[in-house]
Formats: C-alpha cells, structure tokens, sequence
C-alpha cells in the first residue's frame, strides 16, 4: 500500500472521527476549565514555595552569622550552609524565571527544547543537593543545636564526634551514589524514591541531556546549513 | 468581547476541530484514562491561552501548536495526574450514535509506526497526514521548511521499509 493510499485512509478516518466524536459542551460550561493547573504552573507553584523557603533560610543564617561574627566555630559551618543554600536560591531562581517564560502556543520544538532545559537544570540542582547533604549534616547540626536550643554543639558532643560525623559524610557519599546507580531501577514501588536516586546516579541527567540534544538535532537544519540551537544550560 | 461569548467562540472552534484533540490523545497517551487526562489538560490549557489567539491565523495550527506541547510534556512528566473536573463516567469527548472510534487496520498500522517515532517526529507524521502544508509545518514545529522538507522524505521513507518490509533471504527462499 502506498502513503498517498494511507493518508486518505487517514483522511477517511478523520473524517469518521467528525461523525462519531461530540464535545460535550454541557460539561464544559458547567465546569471551571481555570481550576486546572497545568503541568507548569504546578511547577511554578513549586519553584516559588522553594524561593521562600530558600529566601527564609538565607535571612535566618545571615543573623544567625551576625550573631556569631566573632565566634568562627559557629561562623564557618553557617557560612557552608549559607554558600549551599545561596546556590540553590539562584538555581532555584534561574528555573523560575525559565519556567514563567514558557509559554504553550509557542512552536513546539522551542518550547520542548526549553522545559527539557528547566528539567536539566532542576536535576543538576536536586543531584547536587543530595549528594552533598550527607558532608552538610555536621555543620547544620552545629548551627541548629546553637540557634533552637542555644546549645553548643563541640562542648556537647566533642569535637572528635563532629570530626567522625564530616569524615563518615564523606564516606557515605561514593556509598550513596553506587547504591544509587546499582539499585535506582529497582525502587519501582516508590517512584518518588526511584527519581531521587536516579537523580544521584545521574540516570535522569543522561536522559534529559539525551533528550536536549535530540531537541536540538531536530531544530537543525539537515541540508547542511546548521542554525545553531540554543545552548544547554551551564552545570 | 463578553466572557460569554468568549466562551461560546471558543466552543464552537473547538467543536469544530474535536478531532485533533482526540488524534493528539491517541498519539501520545498510553492508556484510555492517559487520553482522558491528556483531552482534559489541553482544553484547559487551549482555554487559558485562548486570549491570546489572534484570529488572522488558523485555528488548527494554533490548537495544534498547543496540544502537541501539552501532549509531549505530559508523556514526559513522572509525578501526578491531572486533577479531575469531569465525574466518573463523564467526557469532554464523548462517541454518539453508532459510532466506533477504532481505527481501521491501515490506520491501526499508521498510529503504531507513528507511535515508534520519537516526540517531536511524531508530530511532525500526524501535520504531515492531517494534510497540511510544508511551511504550515514549520510554523507549528518551528523549525525551517528545509528542515521539513528533508524530514518529511526521511519519514516517508521510513514508514515504506516499515509498511512494505524487504521480505529476507530466508523468507525468498521459502
């Protein structure tokens, strides 16, 4: 059978699907089309919950180091946490600003070639953030003891166990990302569980990169005068 | 324009143009409650830009513009499903009289070459069959009519070999 033969099959389907297909304009009036958030402004709603979060987080540190601006034992762990947390404040907001410009009647391949780069970018940071929270559990412990209870964390624990607790962190993070890689596709029960490990073990990096650069071979003209796409975004 | 006759405009287009909705949900979703959803997510998301359509333009290339971007970010999403505004049972695109929605076998076979084709050549295939032209195409896609042009061929191609599959040596023999 040859294509011009199947596309007015095609055709001929289209034109049954005219015939037997209704819109339900009853169900339509009657119901608040508005009240559905789509895929993006969920994603928003998120992005913007974690700016406050992150933006509470920065003030509380900054007074929590301008209280302690001559006690370096407590200065220095919330400047670690200070540094992560500013990181992840501009990722943060780097993704928010990318999302509020997409906008869905605008061509497809532009359009999928700039959500897969807030995806990019949003796993970069979720990969990040997980693999250096095991080192940030001792000078957040340190800050948080020092700040809720007012409690000095080297005198109460000792140093030697605030050394111990760093140099396990730093143990547990190659352990942490081989269980990730060996075990991700095996956490199918808990998919939430499954994507963070397969953000660790860099699997949903590769596949939205792979999905980017498939993006952009698509966008690029095939008779040899290349446009340039737009590029990934930075690590 | 009053918010009624907004909406009246907007129902009687997309009355006009159900089979896209439908063709778009076919395509891209995985199961009938995927297709349901992705139906729902893309009137609501048509909705929400309507105010932005600028009628000097068609409106199927608009809507398809639209349900192509939703349809390919939804297939891509891994968390939750679309809040339901519909009852159970109900449909914003129903099957009335005698009517059967399945596909004849030559269409069967063209939706499942189409469904092994990545995202964005997928619908690329759906313009292509649904008629419309080169730089209609790019318009949608965004992309050059070159570009079009040089994939339509390759796509052509490859429905052939997968349509009329050279018979093997062994298959010859036989």
């Amino acid at each position: 059978m040859e294509l011009d033969e199947l596309r007015q099959h095609w055709a001929a389907y289209d034109r049954r699907l005219d015939e037997v297909l209704r819109l339900n304009r009853q169900l339509l009036r009657s119901t608040n089309l508005g009240r559905i958030r789509s895929a993006m402004q969920r994603l928003r709603a998120v992005l913007g919950f974690e700016l406050v979060l992150d933006l509470i987080l920065v003030v509380a540190l900054g007074a929590f180091m301008a209280a302690h601006l001559s006690e370096p034992r407590f200065l220095i762990p919330a400047i670690v946490l200070n540094l992560v947390v500013l990181g992840t404040l501009v990722a943060t907001l780097q993704q928010w600003v990318r999302a509020s410009a997409l906008d869905y009647d605008a061509p497809v391949a532009t359009i999928q070639h700039r959500l897969e780069a807030v995806r990019v970018s949003r796993i970069r940071s979720t990969q990040w953030l997980l693999l250096l929270a095991p080192l940030l559990w001792t000078p957040l412990l340190i800050v948080a003891l020092r700040a809720g209870l007012g409690v000095d964390a080297y005198a109460l624990l000792g140093v030697r166990y605030l050394i111990a607790n760093l140099l396990f962190g730093l143990a547990f993070v190659p352990v942490m990302w081989w269980a990730c890689r060996r075990f991700a596709d095996r956490l199918d029960r808990a998919p939430w569980v499954q994507r963070l490990a397969r953000d660790v073990a860099g699997r949903n990096l590769t596949a939205a990169l792979d999905q980017l650069a498939s993006i952009a071979a698509f966008e690029r003209e095939e008779d040899g005068s290349d446009r340039p796409a737009p590029p990934v975004p930075p690590a | 324009m009053p918010e009624q006759d907004r909406q009246e405009r907007f129902l009687a287009l997309l009355e006009d143009h159900r089979r896209i909705l439908y063709k778009v949900a076919r395509a891209y979703g995985r199961t009938d409650a995927d297709r349901d959803d992705l139906v729902q997510e893309t009137i609501a998301q048509l909705w929400r830009s309507f105010p932005r359509y600028d009628p000097r333009f068609r409106f199927s290339t608009w809507m398809y513009r639209i349900a192509l971007n939703v349809a390919i970010s939804f297939q891509r999403r891994e968390s939750t499903r679309t809040q339901h505004l519909a009852a159970a049972g109900e449909e914003f695109l129903q099957v009335v009289g005698k009517g059967d929605v399945e596909p004849t076998e030559e269409v069967a076979l063209l939706y499942q070459s189409i469904g092994r084709l990545d995202d964005l050549n997928k619908a690329l295939a759906m313009l292509y069959l649904d008629g419309h032209s080169h730089a209609e195409i790019a318009e949608v896609l965004g992309i050059s009519t070159t570009n079009v042009a040089t994939r339509i061929g390759r796509l052509k191609e490859r429905l052939r070999s997968e349509l009329h599959p050279t018979p093997s040596r062994q298959t010859l023999e036989a």
